[in-house]
Order: structure tokens, then C-alpha cells, then sequence
């Protein structure tokens, strides 16, 4: 599959129909999950109809884990095998996970302020999500700062080859931290488990989000495939010349 | 390697504006920050350890941004490369000498640092300890954000937009050590997780400036 993929020409072909596909499955478990979600399914005990905003920020948490699996797994394969589409790919995963890291944030801060009357709080959680947050942005300051772009191509991978290796470290150290010192006891979401009216939207936006992710950046990768082409093409025909001998 | 090392050596002690500007550095930003503290001693005590940390963490970033610019511009970083020199060998010789040269020059000035924060003498030597045992994990990530930054012109605040995020855990287990060292005296957990990030952070970005630097010969 991931094989047949390399090839651009293919991968056009893929996206063609793939594209509109995705499209569609977004927009409808999206609008299906904002119904369920909104009108159907009922309000929470402890939150009251606050806990709505959990069918945006919890798969908007979980996006910006998985966007990062798949910068990490698009970066080494652009790194090893030195794979266009790959970087492509990896561009476009991280455009668009570090918009869902700042989605969790924002709904997430919105939340805390009617859960826990606070719009930011050292918690560990929150802590390592804005550390994500700010390592999608290097990233991505990376890509921006390097002029030769098969270089910064590189370079990304190797930083964001890096940063896998310490999400887990920065995320356990940050938790010790804050179990250490003890800020603020804090409820945490769903201790007894989602009842099915609350799960159903829950996954729908989550598969929305996920169509939302593969939408996207099939889309961008075409459309790096195209600037790349127009960018070999030269933009006017070779000059020609007729001799034309009047003198005769 | 040695001959790499020795020549670093050389040249850093031959430049003493290499450790003397580190060296005000962090003594300028505990005074400025002092100050900004009106001197009050209660303050001030509560503040020390993270402002030490903070001045180490910003002195070295700041020394180590551009470790590799002098080597690029006088040719000698292709020669090496040229008489197949590993980049490895490269990076490990900065790495050494970076702690040498500029590191071990800050590291005495703690106690310094501690005069200036009204310390007591057993919470210097903490310091002092969270400073060499986290050294070497600063260090390693500032000479990565150099090798990738390596040769460019305009690169502003990405070197420390690079490093801090993977710092985070650094700063936490040093100051959450020297808060325990008083307690539970050296190898308290602090500082064991402490010295475990520095040998990560050496495993990880020896290789990967390594591979950085691949790249910008390439």
C-alpha cells in the first residue's frame, strides 16, 4: 500500500478519488457527532451542559498525539529512504497537528474555566500538551528559518526524530512534577467510564477528526506535488530562431 | 580525537573572551534579577535556585548557539571532513571541551551566585551538583540546535525555541533534586533521574548533530 503510494503519479490517481471520499466521511460523522453530541445526548452530572465541550476536545487531544506519530513515522521514512511525498507528508502532518494542539488547548482552557473556575492551571496534563504545542512550532520554525528546502527537509526529520524520543520523557517528568508538588486536586474526566449516549458522539468526531487529518493532507501533498512540478517546468518555451535571408 | 580536543582546548584558553562572556553573563543576569527583587533576603532565598538554573540554562544556550560558526567560515570544519574525520569525533571534541571551557568557569561561580542570594552553604553545594549533573544534557542539546543551525545566517530565537521544549525535564528533576538534597543527601531521586537526562540527552544528540552536520556538508 504505503509502496504503491511512493510513486506521485499514483498517489494522484489515490487522491482523486480518495480525496472526495474523505471529505465526505468528515462532514458527515462531523455533523452527526455535533447532533448527538449537542442535542441527544444529556448533560452531564458534575459538568451540567459543559461537558459538551468534551466531544471537541478530547478528539482534538487525541489528534495531536496521533499527528505527531505520523510527522515521527513520515520523518524517518523521508530521512532513510529520502522519499519527496514523505516530506510532503510530514509538512502537512504538522501543519495540521499543531492546529488540533492548539484546538485541545483553547477548548481546553474554555472548559477548565467553567469545570474548575480557572483558565489555566500547571497540571501535568496541561503542561506536556503546551510542550507539544511549542515543539510542533520549532518544527515548524525549522522548515521556515532554512532556506535550501531539501536541506530543511532533513533537518526537520532529525529534530523531529529527536522530539519522539523526549515526548515520553517531558510528559513523565512533567507529571512528577506536578504530583510532587500537590497544586490542586482535580477531578478527572470520565473516572467511571463513558456512559453510550456520551461515547457515540465522542467517536464520531474522533472518526471525523481523523477524516478531517487524511482530507487534509492528501490535499496538501497534491498540492506539493503540483508546485513542484510547476516549479521544474520552465515558463516559456525554448526561444526559437528563423533566418530569414530578404536580400536576394 | 585527542588532537581534536586539544585543539579546542587551545583555542579556548587562548580566548578568554570565549568562558569571560559567559561568565558576566550569568553574573549580570542574577545581579539584574536581584535587583528586580529589591534585595530582600526572603525573596531572594526563594528565588535562587530557579534564577541559578534560569542564568546557567540561557548562559549556555547563548555560548553554545553557534559553537560550529568559527570552524564553517576559516574552512577548517570541510578539512576535517575532508581527512575523513567522523562527525561524530567532531561533535564529541565540542562537547568535551564546550564543558572545559565554558561550563566548568560558571559552575565555579555558583557559590558566587549563592553569596549574591543570601544561600547557606549546604544549598550551594546542591546547586553546584545539580549544575555538573545537568551540564552535560544542556549542553548536548545546545550543540544540536548549533549543528542544525549550522551555517545559516538569520536563525534569531530558533536555537532556543529548539532547546528549551526538550529542557523541560532537565530544569524539573534539577530543582526538585536540590530541593531534596538537604533531606536525602546526594543520590537523592532528583539527581539520579538528572544524570539519567544527561546521558540520554549525550546518546541522542551526539549522533543526531552528528547527522545534522551530514547534512549541511552534503
Amino acid at each position: 500500500m504505503i509502496n504503491y503510494l511512493a510513486n506521485p503519479q499514483r498517489f494522484l490517481n489515490f487522491a482523486r478519488f480518495a480525496s472526495p471520499i474523505f471529505m465526505c466521511l468528515f462532514f458527515g460523522a462531523f455533523i452527526f457527532g455535533l447532533w448527538q453530541g449537542l442535542i441527544i445526548s444529556p448533560a452531564d452530572v458534575k459538568h451540567g451542559e459543559a461537558v459538551r465541550i468534551m466531544y471537541v476536545h478530547v478528539p482534538a487531544a487525541y489528534m495531536s498525539m496521533f499527528c505527531y506519530m505520523a510527522l515521527f513515522v513520515a520523518s524517518f521514512v523521508s530521512f532513510v529512504w529520502r522519499h519527496n511525498l514523505a516530506d510532503y507528508g510530514a509538512m502537512a502532518f504538522a501543519r495540521i497537528g499543531a492546529v488540533f494542539t492548539a484546538l485541545c488547548l483553547l477548548t481546553g482552557s474554555v472548559w477548565g474555566k467553567t469545570g474548575w473556575g480557572t483558565w489555566w492551571e500547571w497540571d501535568g496534563r496541561m503542561t506536556s500538551v503546551l510542550v507539544l504545542f511549542f515543539i510542533y512550532l520549532a518544527y515548524l520554525f525549522i522548515r521556515q528559518v532554512i532556506d535550501d528546502r531539501r536541506k530543511a527537509s532533513r533537518f526537520a526529520a532529525i529534530f523531529a526524530m529527536v522530539g519522539v524520543i523526549n515526548i515520553p520523557i517531558i510528559k513523565f517528568s512533567v507529571d512528577w512534577w506536578n504530583s510532587l508538588h500537590q497544586t490542586a486536586t482535580i477531578s478527572k474526566i470520565g473516572s467511571s467510564g463513558l456512559e453510550t449516549p456520551m461515547l457515540i458522539p465522542l467517536l464520531s468526531i474522533i472518526v471525523s477528526y481523523m477524516a478531517l487529518f487524511a482530507w487534509l493532507s492528501v490535499e496538501q501533498v497534491k498540492t506539493d506535488i503540483h508546485t513542484a512540478r510547476l516549479s521544474r517546468k520552465t515558463e516559456k518555451p525554448a526561444a526559437t530562431i528563423t533566418i530569414e535571408d530578404d536580400h536576394a | 580525537m585527542t588532537v581534536l580536543l586539544r585543539r579546542e582546548l587551545k583555542i579556548g584558553l587562548r580566548n578568554p573572551r570565549i568562558w569571560l562572556s559567559g561568565l558576566l553573563f550569568f553574573l549580570l543576569f542574577l545581579t539584574v534579577l536581584a535587583i528586580g527583587l529589591n534585595g530582600e533576603a526572603e525573596k531572594l532565598q526563594v528565588m535562587a535556585a530557579p534564577a541559578i538554573w534560569l542564568a546557567l540554562l540561557f548562559c549556555l544556550l547563548l555560548t553554545f548557539e553557534n559553537i560550529f560558526e568559527a570552524d564553517i567560515r576559516s574552512g577548517v570544519f570541510e578539512q576535517l571532513h575532508l581527512s575523513n574525520v567522523s562527525n561524530i569525533e567532531v561533535v564529541s571534541a565540542k562537547i568535551i571541551s564546550g564543558f572545559i571551557v565554558t561550563t566548568l568557569p560558571i559552575l565555579l561561580a555558583i557559590p558566587v551566585g549563592g553569596i549574591f542570594y543570601q544561600l547557606p552553604a549546604s544549598a550551594i553545594s546542591a546547586l553546584m551538583l545539580s549544575a555538573l549533573f545537568g551540564a552535560p544534557a544542556l549542553i548536548a542539546y545546545s550543540v544540536f540546535a548549533a549543528s542544525i543551525l549550522a551555517g545559516q545566517r538569520q536563525t534569531g530565537f530558533i536555537g532556543i525555541l529548539i532547546t528549551l521544549p526538550f529542557l523541560i525535564p532537565v530544569i524539573i528533576f534539577a530543582l526538585a533534586g536540590v530541593e531534596s538534597y538537604a533531606t536525602e543527601g546526594i543520590w537523592n531521586p532528583g539527581f539520579r533521574a538528572l544524570l539519567g537526562l544527561s546521558m540520554t540527552a549525550l546518546a541522542i544528540c551526539i549522533p543526531a548533530s552528528a547527522a545534522a552536520l551530514k547534512t549541511y556538508l552534503d
